[in-house]
């Protein structure tokens, strides 16, 4: 007998669910830098042609597939054509990998807020994030101990995860998430309102969003505009084909992706105005132009920001507190989304309930998380964040346009959703779709290997960027050739 | 702050949050 699949409570919780999904660490600390870096303002042209021309007809297409099969991005995949199955289960594999690391940021994120209340960190945040906080080793394979405080932290996300995937998706994933998405767009909104206000805010916004059209005749821009669309929207990892498996039959499709990329990509653009404001404030504190203050990533998060807060007073405190907050809520979100989608493929395939998958992939998960709590986390993220996102997650995204564009047909998925959505997408999707999405992200994914040849990352030794990162590509898809060849053991396949 | 600032700010927030807004008042009619 067929199983009765898992279903959303409402078309609000998967698109809450979604957003809360695509909403991820990189909408805070990658997009503004990426906007600063791109030509300001000018860099709203490739962002939006990046956002209508791949971004949205993308997760279109993951939605559509994930509605028509109704299984998870394996399950949908082999349905297509058994010979596929493996290229779903790549992003599965890539999505463990990040999945531990990410478990480590929001460690790190977690006792960060802690910390706000007081400021532990104290006067010099550079020297307490790398020795203090974290204990960094002096390269990346030399391993000497475990840190404990980020140990506990990574116990503490996982058994979130464990106990939001475990309830299922209605009880779990979208009542989590009803409560969360709106917590995390007032804490922001509070953010933005209270950087604007502060002395020197305008400084740092005129450096964001001064345009500089020069820059927007880069090609380079371009493809940093398409990459940045890609990746804040979770495609390719195969959290969405798996969220829309839940969606009841009658359901909006099209303005479902729509809406999840104006929400995540509004948010994005928020986060941009709250941390260029403090930006601004931070370089009118130390007497010194914005440029020299603008940092992204964890050096804005955990070093940057940390400082600023010290010399605001009370105020510190309270938007330490909410910045950190927002950060583990953004984060919390796309962590579940990713436990799910690996729990969905895992159970489907071998036929294991949700409650035994969901356990066994946290245990694991958890010890294998814990590489990353040893003093030579932060060179094994970087590594494999920038081998997993570059190869493995565009490789995956290129793959499904590829099938979907050349073998399974556009039309196909497109008469599916036009069928159901209140409105209706033209033949302009079979163009993105066939050409225009899979060019991009060739031209991407040729880039970073020029790139790579070029300068090794980071200017890491071969060793540690073999084992870290290209050993990770490789285990991602011999692994998925092996699961892909053992049989579907789920009843309803 | 510059008038060019403003603009961009204003314009990247109007296309954005404007197509939230419409998206969202869309899926409040299509009741499904």
């Amino acid at each position: 007998m067929e199983k009765q699949r898992e279903q959303w409570n409402s078309k609000f919780g998967f698109i809450l669910a979604a957003i809360g999904s695509a909403v991820g660490l990189g909408n805070i600390w990658r997009f503004p830098y990426e906007v600063y870096s791109s030509g300001g303002g000018a860099f709203f042209l490739p962002y939006f042609c990046a956002i209508f021309t791949a971004g949205i007809p993308l997760l279109i297409l993951e939605y559509g597939i994930g509605h028509k099969y109704k299984g998870s991005t394996p399950k949908c995949l082999s349905l297509i054509n058994k010979k596929f199955e493996w290229m779903g289960w790549w992003p599965i594999i890539s999505s463990s990998f990040i999945l531990c690391y990410y478990s480590m940021i929001l460690s790190w994120a977690v006792k960060y807020a802690l910390m706000s209340f007081n400021k532990t960190w104290g006067a010099d945040t550079n020297k307490f994030f790398y020795e203090d906080f974290l204990q960094l080793s002096s390269s990346p394979t030399s391993f000497n101990k475990m840190v404990l405080p980020i140990a506990i932290g990574i116990f503490v996300i996982w058994l979130f995860n464990w106990a939001v995937c475990y309830r299922g998706v209605k009880k779990g994933i979208e009542k989590t998430s009803k409560i969360i998405l709106p917590v995390l767009f007032i804490i922001m909104f509070i953010i933005v309102i209270r950087g604007v206000t502060l002395d020197g805010a305008a400084k740092g916004l005129n450096v964001l969003f001064e345009p500089d059209w020069n820059a927007v005749k880069n090609p380079e821009i371009w493809i940093s505009a398409y990459g940045q669309v890609f990746f804040s929207l979770s495609i390719g990892t195969g959290i969405m084909m798996t969220y829309s498996s839940y969606l009841p039959e009658k359901t909006d499709i099209n303005n479902s992706a729509f809406m999840t990329a104006f929400a995540n990509c509004g948010f994005e653009f928020l986060s941009a105005i709250g941390v260029f404001s403090i930006l601004g404030a931070m370089a009118t504190m130390q007497n010194v132009p914005v440029d020299e203050v603008v940092t992204s990533g964890i050096g804005l998060a955990f070093i940057a920001f940390p400082n600023v807060f010290t010399h605001m007073g009370v105020w510190g405190n309270i938007l330490g507190v909410m910045f950190f907050v927002c950060l583990v809520f953004a984060g919390i979100t796309s962590s579940v989304s990713l436990t799910e989608a690996i729990s969905a493929a895992i159970g489907e395939k071998f036929d294991i309930p949700r409650k035994k998958v969901v356990t066994a992939i946290c245990v694991i998960g958890f010890v294998l998380s814990l590489a990353f709590a040893t003093d030579a986390g932060l060179y094994l993220l970087d590594i494999m964040d920038n081998y997993i996102n570059n190869y493995g997650i565009v490789c995956a995204g290129l793959l499904e346009a590829v099938i979907v564009g050349w073998y399974l047909k556009p039309k196909t998925v497109r008469d599916h959703v036009n069928k159901i959505s209140y409105f209706r997408i033209g033949s302009w999707w079979d163009v993105i779709i066939k050409y225009i999405t899979p060019g991009m992200l060739i031209i991407t994914v040729v880039q970073s290997i020029i790139k790579e040849f070029q300068t090794p990352y980071g200017g890491y030794d071969t060793l540690p960027l073999l084992l870290y990162g290209w050993l990770v590509i490789v285990i991602g898809i011999i692994g998925a050739h092996i699961i892909s060849k053992c049989r579907w053991k789920s009843s309803d396949k | 702050m510059t008038a060019q600032a403003i603009f961009f700010m204003a314009l990247g927030g109007t296309i954005l949050w404007g197509g939230f807004l419409v998206t969202f008042i869309i899926s409040v009619k299509s009741k499904d």
